[in-house]
């Protein structure tokens, strides 16, 4: 009976197709607009690290001004100095310890022979590649001492493989970054895009992965030109790339892994000592606070997902509920229209089920041409987005879950769109249209 | 085959009560051909959609085939209706977007058969009313006579227990109208049973057996004389 019924729904979608097409743009645009907002809100409100999250946290130290609180997030910098980040590597308990910032750097090959390029990169210690799920293409990693001693390794992307090697196998082989030779031991999956990047939301939380990776140590023996934010509250006589390292200066992300509970009360409990060793040197003015924040308390006290966007759902999905009230409308027009039919199918033997699921097969047509459309529209929605909104080009785009929630989403609006009308000529009595017919 | 007795239907509005039947008795026996008349509003429609289990009834008791209907739910009716009952109407009644194989599979398809049997039935009651090369047609394509004549194959696909017609010449010039009663007439002499409702006297007069109804009552089982068996005319 099933084919009976999407026969039938499509001669009677066929015999009527203004009217139709007026219900299948009425639930295309009701579910575009909110499949492009649900798409959006999905990925900026998604957390990369979700299975890690009870176990990572971002480090934040209130060493900042005492007679003045910090502007931003939760009031306690999102950075921390080099000399706190470094004793959390150097002396912390952590089981992993990962120290980034981003950078801007001139990469070139050694032998000159490919034009030089400017890249955006990061110095990591090298847990940043297993916490942040890196996967590599070739090669790993540099090494636990390459990575004490900042020694002059590197990580770089696919791109980078295939613009200065032409793909060939680049481990082991040198490049040129900001002037110095560097060993390449590890490429990394073009795969890797962390969606928001919860590594560093600072600068955005939508953008293109780093280039490549530096042993974050490299940063004791030269400076770097930084692409993140610095941000300070003391005026500090800095004449010297040394100098700059031990001001107050925060321009350090800092995470750890701590995989137990007593792996994290360790770890504060160094925490707590370690700032009032700071404060007898002085350091750490302000009332002892800090915070271990998992990845999806980072991405809400960064306000990822802000206010516009929930407000932007909750409108799209009005305006959903206003495009299906307008289907059931014309629904209803259409199915009364056919209660004649309805009648003499009665008549000849269906059941008011036969007749309701009749209509609601014909409603599911509608929808899934409405879904069909729809999507094609959302497609056209995420191309707007990302031509008007250049930070959202990671993030608009149609993914797997965007086309089955489409399909989903259209066929229970179209059959809860379609029950009220369906259920209306279900009711209606044979006799009266027998005879007028 | 169907029994009515005292059955009572009363149409109630804010301000009206209309008594459609009233202490309504009848019997129809196995292979009779009984003509229903009477004037306008005399409760005719009203006795054949209660007879077709089309509507329900205020009081009294209806037996269709040895069950009594009384108490029976919305799927048992339309199942009852579907195996019992075949339907002509005045208007023919056909969809207009199904060709005639379609129109004439409506009522198949709700009683669940096998796709090959519902061929099977449909060809077959198309060729007993001549139709079966036009199978493919849409109504539109085809005359008042023969839209009818496809209602008619369309209920006797479904083989029912009876047919009941609703003025099934009401929309008929003579011509086409005598055709459609020589087909009852033959339908009937293969051992179908039909009530048929018409307020024509002419066409009363071939049935076997006629009542009157007069204000929702039986008032005469027998008004007209029996006309004389008529040979079925190939169209």
């Amino acid at each position: 009976m099933v084919s009976y019924y999407l026969r039938l729904a499509w001669l009677s979608v066929k015999k009527t197709p203004v009217l139709s097409a007026l219900m299948v743009l009425a639930i295309a645009m009701g579910i575009a607009a909110c499949l492009t907002t649900l798409t959006l809100y999905q990925v900026v409100s998604s957390n990369p690290l979700a299975d890690k999250n009870a176990v990572t946290f971002a480090v934040q130290l209130d060493s900042w001004d005492p007679n003045e609180d910090y502007w931003a997030v939760n009031g306690v910098p999102e950075q921390l100095t080099y000399q706190d980040a470094k004793a959390i590597y150097r002396t912390g308990n952590a089981d992993q310890t990962v120290l980034t910032s981003r950078i801007g750097v001139t990469v070139e090959a050694t032998d000159a022979s490919t034009p030089p390029k400017v890249e955006d990169a990061r110095l990591a210690t090298r847990d940043f590649f297993s916490v942040f799920d890196v996967p590599f293409r070739y090669g790993g990693p540099w090494s636990a001492t390459a990575d004490a001693h900042g020694e002059q390794q590197v990580v770089i992307s696919t791109a980078l493989q295939h613009h200065f090697f032409a793909g060939e196998y680049p481990v082991g082989k040198s490049v040129m970054v900001e002037g110095e030779v560097y060993t390449i031991v590890g490429v990394m999956d073009e795969r890797w895009t962390m969606t928001p990047s919860v590594y560093d939301l600072n600068t955005g939380a939508f953008k293109e992965p780093p280039q490549l990776f530096l042993p974050f140590f490299n940063v004791e023996r030269r400076p770097f030109a930084s692409w993140g934010n610095v941000v300070g509250w003391k005026n500090e006589d800095v004449r010297s790339h040394q100098d700059f390292l031990a001001t107050e200066m925060a321009w350090v992300q800092t995470w750890v892994s701590l995989n137990t509970p007593e792996a994290r009360a360790e770890f504060e409990q160094f925490l707590v000592n370690y700032i009032h060793n700071e404060k007898q040197k002085g350091r750490f003015e302000r009332p002892l606070k800090y915070y271990l924040n998992t990845p999806e308390q980072w991405l809400s006290i960064n306000g990822v997902v802000s206010r516009d966007n929930r407000i932007l759902v909750y409108l799209s999905l009005a305006f959903l509920a206003v495009c299906l009230v307008n289907a059931v409308v014309l629904l209803l027009a259409k199915f009364l229209r056919k209660a004649p039919e309805a009648g003499l199918r009665r008549a000849l033997g269906a059941s008011r089920a036969a007749v309701f699921v009749q209509h609601l097969a014909e409603a599911a047509v509608i929808g899934a041409l409405g879904s069909a459309l729809g999507l094609l529209l959302s497609w056209f929605g995420l191309v707007g987005v990302r031509s008007l909104y250049s930070h959202y080009q990671e993030v608009a785009v149609m993914s797997g879950f965007t086309v089955i929630a489409a399909l989903v989403f259209a066929l229970v609006s179209a059959l809860v769109s379609g029950a009220l009308p369906a259920w209306q000529v279900s009711r209606s009595q044979p006799a009266r249209y027998l005879k007028a017919q | 085959m169907l029994a009515m007795q005292s059955v009572k239907k009363i149409y109630r509005t804010d301000m009206i009560e209309t008594h459609a039947l009233r202490d309504f008795s009848l019997q129809v026996e196995p292979g009779e051909f009984v003509a229903v008349t009477g004037p306008s509003g005399s409760g005719k429609t009203t006795f054949l959609s209660i007879a077709g289990l089309l509507e329900s009834f205020d009081a009294g008791r209806y037996t269709l085939d040895g069950q009594d209907v009384s108490a029976l739910s919305d799927a048992e009716r339309s199942r009852l209706r579907n195996e019992k009952i075949g339907f002509i109407f005045q208007g023919f009644n056909l969809i207009p977007d199904l060709n005639l194989f379609d129109n004439v599979d409506v009522p198949l398809r709700y009683r669940g058969l096998a796709a090959r049997d519902r061929r099977q039935r449909i060809e077959r009651a198309l060729e007993q009313v001549g139709l079966a090369s036009r199978a493919k047609h849409l109504p539109s394509q085809l005359s008042g006579g023969q839209q009818q004549r496809v209602a008619i194959a369309r209920a006797l696909a479904g083989r029912p227990a009876f047919l009941l017609a609703d003025e099934p010449t009401g929309n008929l010039d003579s011509l086409m109208a005598r055709q459609v009663m020589d087909m009852l007439g033959e339908i009937n002499a293969q051992g179908m049973t039909i009530v048929m409702v018409t307020h024509d006297p002419d066409l009363a007069r071939r049935a076997s057996r006629n009542i009157q109804i007069v204000d929702g009552q039986v008032t005469d089982f027998s008004l007209y004389e029996p006309a004389p068996a008529v040979q079925l005319v190939e169209v």
